[in-house]
């Protein structure tokens, strides 16, 4: 996409809603896609601050098996040149990186995550490491990776259920980043310098508003007159899309809808905001469920439980409730007996 | 349809499981224009020929075999002398498990059909069971099947039947094939010819009495009473009494089973039907009770009713979730309606909370129940191990409750059924003796076998009472063994060390002194009551150690970590431990992902609820407790099940 395109969306927006001064404007790349004039056009002409760039690996083998088009060495150089021109205080340059990828080594995973430091840090642009994603590679049923990878049945490895492989994958990095980086945990998959977490990610997690235009995206509003939460579901379909977008009394972009009960969007909340280490704290959540009692679907003698076992926090009172670093890993688990 | 009143009955009596009874049913009910009849000549057919009309329950059509005895009235016009019969057939169970369904008919029978194998032949329970029916004097009609296949051997199974029943071979034995139908028509003429009617059936006229036989639930009309007319007749609208309760109702419908329930004007000595009669609760309607006309006075003289079954193991039957504990209530009071071999008996459970202790005639019996209760009645049950019931005699009686008089010992034993009621250890220094329940188990099996057998039996404190050679090839042994010993894996082993050809019966002989021991299991530290078993005192530590490695093989990884732990007489003997789960969170959560992980954890919170929390919340799946007995790869279905090898 053009700087020049970017531009005028962030235009038509901000003539469209009031927005905030430290508004951020986020970008999704490719490594393969960016130079420095393009990154720059970005920043000046598109306004944006935040980006970010989806290497995955740095390893070549790695990259093949993902089927990513780009090669570990002009990672390293986009990354690099991003944080070049992405260089003011409310900047933000992210970089993606997996792990769980069917012959990686939790060696292998350490060594490549210090080497990508010791890069950072050589060419004097530590201070530009402001966030990261690590995600594990997931498989969703049905795709080529996961029939990749029930062939090539690798040693602990089962697409379904973590191993224990990847459990001390994730654990080695959190344990890395907090004591090498300036970069704090944030969520599950998610580590930030303060203050540059993801703002259009918290949103979600935080279960904010949200608008989402363009095929098969989503939104969710608040209709505070009559206490309604809406979900909004754009076609995934180009076609039928583009033929919504051309209807004048679809008003463009939505397509469908769908009304919450109550007790949908106070379990909602929960889940999302158990991704947090910041947690929930009720009195915000029992706002956006338009002054219901969230607590009332949390089962608290299963939080008392997980309070002993040191996986959750929460205080007498009831009025938060919080992940450790160690229920954080498997927050799953723990939601299935917390929710009633 | 006009038929001569002359109504026979013919109990296709007990033979050997998988012989071919309700195959034959199918070849019966076609031949006489009951059901419709399907080619099975014709490569194509067959998948339909083997659909076992009579085997109605999903349990049996599942596993293969007949856990209900089934009723169907047939008419058959005889060839020559075109007189039409109303002939009743009563397709029985063949797996000794099943035994009292067969008791229970041959009260409503006047001749059996002994079916043999003619590849297998005669098998333990050929044995045992020819003589039940030849004491209850009915007359036998002996038929060879299977004479289609290419291994069939007709002339041995002759001689067999020669030597083990006295049958006359010259005496023209049946030769049938339940499969293609062959040598049925046959079959039906000897029926007419050598099953006599019902001893002096009485006039339509005299008052209607009948015996009820079985019921069932039915979630339209409820209860469905099948009775055994004695005398007199039943119309749409008459009143009845029950003997047993002595509660009258008006008939509201009325028919025979053809072979499904088909209503008829009238029902009339001789003829077996079924009658609903708008009971209230299940609990009004009483197997072997008898229904007479409400008019009749005095009442008459009732029915013998049905001697109880006597339970031979004992479980624990207990609802996943606590709050289905009357919904659970309801399910067994409707299945044991149509199963009254069970015995049911409230307990309850530190672990498990409120459930039943249910008694069986054996572990195929147990299992097949526990399946009905889940796919007749929606209700999932977690089913604690099998055990015996023992009896302990105590030196100082006052100390202990719940004595009871035992007539064998002229002394005073209490009885256990639960393992949770063994005496503990400071209570074991008050025990004089414990007596365990001993069966005498016959085996038959090709020769070559016999070596393995023997082992066998003797591994599980078998004690050898005959070695009878009854042919060229085949030998037939007996066993002392404790009840206890054949609830475990001995009878798949017996199975598999044979390739499937040893069979297998027994019978109850009374209780000997035994020196036991309870063996506990532990969770974290804290002993799980469901999950104890009582041993003999040389198997404890065995069991103790294979108890504790089959339960970590059953449960899953949890977010602590699960010491498990084996206990017996206050000692620990075995430990292995499940370590804690260390991930489990979905990688990525953006806007678009949210539906779809709300969806999935609802998916899962139900799969959640075939898992019982115990211990502090250590989460056990349902069938944890049974797969203790028999390992994890036979917890879906346990000893006695029809399993080739
Ligand atoms: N080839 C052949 N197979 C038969 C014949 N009769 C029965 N079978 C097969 O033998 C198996 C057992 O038959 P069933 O009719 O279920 O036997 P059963 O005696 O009712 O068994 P239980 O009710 O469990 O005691 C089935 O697979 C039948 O298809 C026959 O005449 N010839
Ligand atoms: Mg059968």
């Amino acid at each position: 996409m053009p700087a020049s395109s970017i531009k005028s969306i962030v235009s038509l927006v901000k003539g469209c809603v009031e927005t905030s001064p430290n508004l951020e404007i986020a970008l999704e790349s490719n490594p393969s896609s960016l130079s420095i004039e393009k990154l720059q056009q970005f920043k000046a002409d598109g306004s944006i601050n935040r980006l970010s760039i989806g290497i995955q690996s740095f390893q070549d083998s790695r990259l093949k098996f993902l089927g990513r088009d780009h090669s570990s060495e002009n990672a390293l150089q986009s990354l690099l040149d991003a944080y070049k021109v992405f260089n003011s205080d409310r900047d933000t340059v992210s970089c993606d990186l997996m792990f769980g990828i069917p012959g990686q080594s939790e060696t292998e995973w350490i060594r490549e995550l210090n080497w990508l430091f010791d890069n950072i840090n050589d060419s004097s642009h530590w201070n530009a490491l402001k966030h990261m994603s690590l995600y594990q590679l997931t498989y969703e049923p049905g795709t080529p990776l996961w029939r990749i990878a029930v062939k090539s049945s690798i040693a602990d490895f089962n697409p379904l259920k973590t191993s224990d492989v990847t459990a001390a994958m994730y654990e080695a990095a959190v344990a890395l980043l907090h004591t090498r980086t300036n970069l704090r945990h944030y969520e599950v998959s998610n580590y930030a310098m303060p203050g540059h977490e993801s703002v259009h990610n918290m949103a979600y997690w935080k279960g904010w508003d949200y608008i989402g235009v363009g095929p098969g995206a989503h939104g969710r509003y608040s209709d505070d007159a009559k206490s309604e939460r809406i979900k909004t579901m754009k076609f995934v379909k180009l076609d039928a899309y583009i033929q919504q977008c051309k209807s004048i009394d679809a008003n463009g972009t939505q397509i469908r809808k769908k009304m919450y009960d109550n007790v949908a969007i106070m379990k909602e909340l929960i889940v999302v905001g158990l991704r947090v280490k910041q947690g929930i704290c009720f009195e915000n959540a029992n706002n956006l469920a338009f002054g219901a009692d969230v607590r009332q679907v949390v089962n608290w003698d299963a939080v008392e439980r997980f309070r002993k076992l040191k996986l959750l926090a929460s205080d007498d009172k009831k009025s938060f409730l919080q992940p450790t670093e160690r229920g954080l890993a498997v927050i799953d688990s723990i939601l299935l007996d917390l929710l009633l | 349809m006009k038929f001569i009143v002359r109504v026979l009955r013919v109990g296709e009596s007990r033979t050997h499981i998988d012989h071919g009874k309700s195959t034959l049913a199918d070849r019966l009910l076609e031949a006489t224009d009951t059901t419709e009849t399907i080619s099975t000549t014709a490569s194509g057919g067959g998948n339909k020929a083997n659909q076992r009309v009579l085997d109605k329950l999903a349990v049996e059509k599942s596993r293969g075999i007949t856990v209900k005895a089934q009723t169907a009235s047939m008419f058959y016009t005889h060839p020559v002398s075109k007189i039409t019969y109303l002939l009743n057939l009563i397709d029985t169970p063949g797996h000794v498990d099943f035994s009292y369904e067969v008791s229970r008919s041959l009260s409503a029978c006047q001749g059996t059909l002994l079916l043999v194998d003619a590849c297998q032949g005669v098998q333990a329970q050929t044995v045992a069971n020819f003589f039940l029916a030849f004491s209850e004097n009915l007359a036998i009609v002996p038929v060879l099947n299977k004479i289609d296949l290419p291994a069939s051997d007709p002339q041995k199974v002759l001689r067999q039947l020669e030597t083990a029943f006295d049958i006359d071979s010259s005496a023209n034995v049946l030769q049938v094939s339940a499969k293609t139908g062959l040598g049925v028509p046959a079959l039906l003429e000897r029926v007419i010819s050598d099953i006599p009617p019902p001893q002096s059936p009485v006039s339509k006229t005299e008052p209607f009495k009948a015996l009820l036989f079985d019921t069932w639930y039915d979630s339209y009309v409820g209860v469905v009473c099948l009775v055994a007319v004695h005398s007199g007749q039943i119309r749409k609208g008459d009143r009845i009494t029950s003997h047993h309760t002595k509660l009258s109702y008006d008939v509201i419908s009325l028919g025979i089973m053809h072979p499904e329930q088909t209503a008829t004007p009238s029902l009339s000595a001789g003829q077996v039907g079924f009658l609903h009669l708008g009971m209230k609760t299940t609990r009004d309607a009483n197997i072997g009770d008898t229904f007479y006309a409400a008019t009749t006075s005095p009442p008459p003289t009732p029915f013998p009713g049905f001697k109880p079954a006597k339970s031979m193991v004992f479980a624990g039957a207990y609802p996943i979730d606590a709050s289905e504990f009357p919904k659970m209530q309801d399910a067994i009071d409707r299945l044991t309606l149509n199963d009254a071999s069970v015995s049911v008996a409230r307990e309850s459970s530190t672990a498990l909370g409120q459930g039943f202790r249910l008694g069986f005639l054996g572990t195929l019996h147990m299992d097949v129940f526990r399946q009905r209760l889940e796919e007749e009645h929606d209700s999932t049950v977690i089913n604690t191990a099998p055990s015996a019931s023992y009896q302990v005699a105590y030196k100082d009686e006052r100390k202990v409750q719940g004595m009871e008089w035992n007539e064998n010992f002229g002394r005073n034993v209490k009885i256990i059924r639960n393992p949770a009621d063994f005496p503990e250890p400071d209570e074991l220094g008050n025990v004089e003796a414990f007596y365990e329940p001993i069966v005498v188990g016959t085996l038959i099996t090709p020769v070559e076998y016999v070596g393995g057998l023997m082992e066998l039996c003797g591994t599980h404190r078998g004690e050898q009472l005959e070695y009878t050679t009854i042919d060229e090839n085949r030998v037939l042994l007996k066993y002392k063994l404790p009840m206890s010993e054949i609830l475990t894996d001995f009878y798949d082993t017996l199975k598999s060390r044979t390739q499937g050809y040893a069979t297998f019966d027994y019978e109850e002989s009374g209780y000997a002194r035994s020196d036991l021991v309870k063996v506990n299991l532990l969770l974290n530290g804290h002993r799980v009551d469901a999950l104890a078993t009582i041993v003999h005192r040389a198997a404890a530590e065995r069991v103790a150690k294979t108890w504790v490695k089959r339960l970590k093989g059953v449960v899953e990884r949890q977010l602590v970590e699960i010491v498990i732990q084996g206990q017996v007489d206050g000692k620990i003997v075995s430990r292995e431990s499940v370590s804690a789960l260390r991930k489990d969170v979905t990688a990525k959560l953006y806007g678009g992902d949210v539906t779809r992980k709300m969806k999935l954890l609802e998916k899962q919170k139900a799969g959640k609820k075939r898992m019982k929390a115990v211990a502090g919340g250590i989460q056990l799946p349902q069938e944890a407790f049974l797969s203790l007995i028999n390992g994890v790869e036979d917890s879906g279905d346990s000893s006695g099940g029809k399993k080739k090898k």
